[in-house]
């Protein structure tokens, strides 16, 4: 009986969303445009940055970037609180064979580097803070997969990782109020002498341009990093005593 | 009906979603059906902003200036590390529910304390 | 012309694998599935002009969250009952 009125009630919403599927706008002619033409035109005199997407998240809408840090900063905490109760005793974890580790020996120092590349020219070109803290924590994930995670514990430490993500959400929010006399997260370096050039039009780049935008760029990268990086250490170190 | 085809795809992606989250019984079945609702309500984000005929909203060495919207980009970006934070926080409750109770069931056993 | 019909192509492949991704029974074949699904919604978002989003999702869904996945049945049972 339950089921039957299961099944009817998602008949009922999946019907109500084709239907309204098929009266949306033709697909690639949307209807209202006006915020997004000010975007477009006057984003790079405003802000300084190429990049109009980040210009987008981190000095237009910054308010819900604030909002998105603090969602991950949270979850890190909840994943952190879950695993510290007592687990008793660890097992003997194996490593990987020789191939996978001499190859994680040469690739893992590179895949950081180009992490940190993404993170600082998110005003240039695709890229910014969450993209590249995604890559390096996928560098850590490697080295820790590769060799056990008994023999990472010296190497990469939880109390590190602590330190410098709580370091990287302060200093967003930080640079976030330093505007404050005009407006919180506002830009208060475009136009001055530090990544304070103004371009106009197309033209190749250059890294000096930007204002607040590549600093903003560098905490939340930090931050992204070290959380994801808490997330993936907390789950291994702790996930194997479940089973007997 | 061509022309519609992302709009459908995007429905199909959160009829399915939501048929596992209401009739799946593992835990992590579950889990991986609220992901599956976030990609399609991502998609439905990107597909809004599309302009025929126009290219990344992005200045350095662009082929040209008619670009797609870039509104509905940065409110993607926002909604795919959300994601990431819910997944990883129901998967570590699965994990503690497995080692409390022994069975990954969702409808066993009523959760005490 | 071309770009329509890669467009098509890659949306059903996208709707199979997740039809996928809750029928199989082993659950290390269905996050594995997952994960498919989310590198083409990687390529899909690309062919829409949206490189950002592309990079954000290629990095954070194909990678970490099968990574924290496999971690989690690691920590639990391989195959689903029932």
């Amino acid at each position: 009986m339950n089921k039957k009125i299961g099944f009817l009630a998602f008949a009922v919403v999946f019907v109500f969303l084709f239907l309204s599927a098929m009266y949306m706008h033709p697909f690639g002619e949307p209807n209202e445009k006006d915020m997004d033409n000010h975007f477009i035109e006057k984003g790079q005199n405003d802000t300084g940055a190429n990049n109009i997407v980040t210009s987008v998240v981190f000095d237009y809408r910054g308010y819900d970037t604030l909002g998105e840090a603090t969602v991950l900063f949270t979850a890190v905490t909840g994943v952190a609180v879950a695993f510290s109760m007592a687990y008793g005793k660890k097992k003997e974890m194996k490593e990987m064979s020789k191939i996978v580790r001499t190859v994680t020996n040469i690739l893992y120092s590179f895949i950081i580097i180009f992490g940190f590349y993404i993170i600082m020219h998110g005003h240039l070109t695709p890229g910014g803070g969450f993209q590249g803290g995604a890559v390096v924590a996928s560098a850590f994930a490697l080295l820790v997969i590769s060799y056990s995670a008994l023999k990472i514990k010296g190497i990469l430490k939880k109390e590190n990782f602590s330190v410098s993500e709580c370091s990287g959400l302060f200093a967003f929010i930080a640079l976030a109020f330093l505007g404050i006399s005009t407006a919180f997260f506002y830009n208060f370096l475009a136009g001055g002498t530090v990544f304070g050039n103004i371009p106009a039009g197309i033209n190749p780049g250059d890294l000096n341009t930007g204002g607040v935008i590549p600093l903003m760029n560098i905490a939340v990268g930090v931050e992204v990093l070290s959380g994801i990086g808490l997330i993936i250490l907390y789950m291994f170190t702790y996930g194997k005593e479940a089973k007997e | 009906m061509i022309q519609h085809f992302p709009f459908i795809a995007v429905v199909i992606l959160i009829g399915l979603g939501i048929y596992a989250c209401m009739f799946k019984r593992n835990l992590i079945k579950i889990v991986i059906g609220v992901s599956l609702i976030e990609s399609g309500v991502n998609l439905f984000l990107i597909t809004l902003g599309y302009v025929k005929g126009g290219v990344a909203p992005i200045y350095t060495n662009a082929p040209g200036t008619n670009m797609v919207l870039p509104t509905p980009q940065a409110l993607t970006l926002t909604s795919i590390v959300i994601g990431l934070a819910t997944t990883a926080l129901m998967l570590s409750f699965a994990v503690l529910i497995y080692k409390h109770y022994s069975s990954i069931d969702a409808k066993t056993r009523r959760l005490k304390g | 012309m071309i770009e329509d019909f890669a467009q098509i192509m890659v949306l059903l492949i996208i709707i199979s694998t997740a039809y996928l991704a809750i029928k199989l029974k082993d659950l290390l074949g269905a996050v594995i599935s997952l994960s498919i699904m989310s590198l083409l919604l990687s390529l899909e978002f690309y062919i829409l002009q949206a490189p950002d989003v592309a990079i954000a999702e290629a990095g954070i869904g194909a990678g970490l969250t099968t990574a924290i996945y496999v971690l989690a049945i690691r920590g639990t049972k391989r195959m689903e009952e029932g």
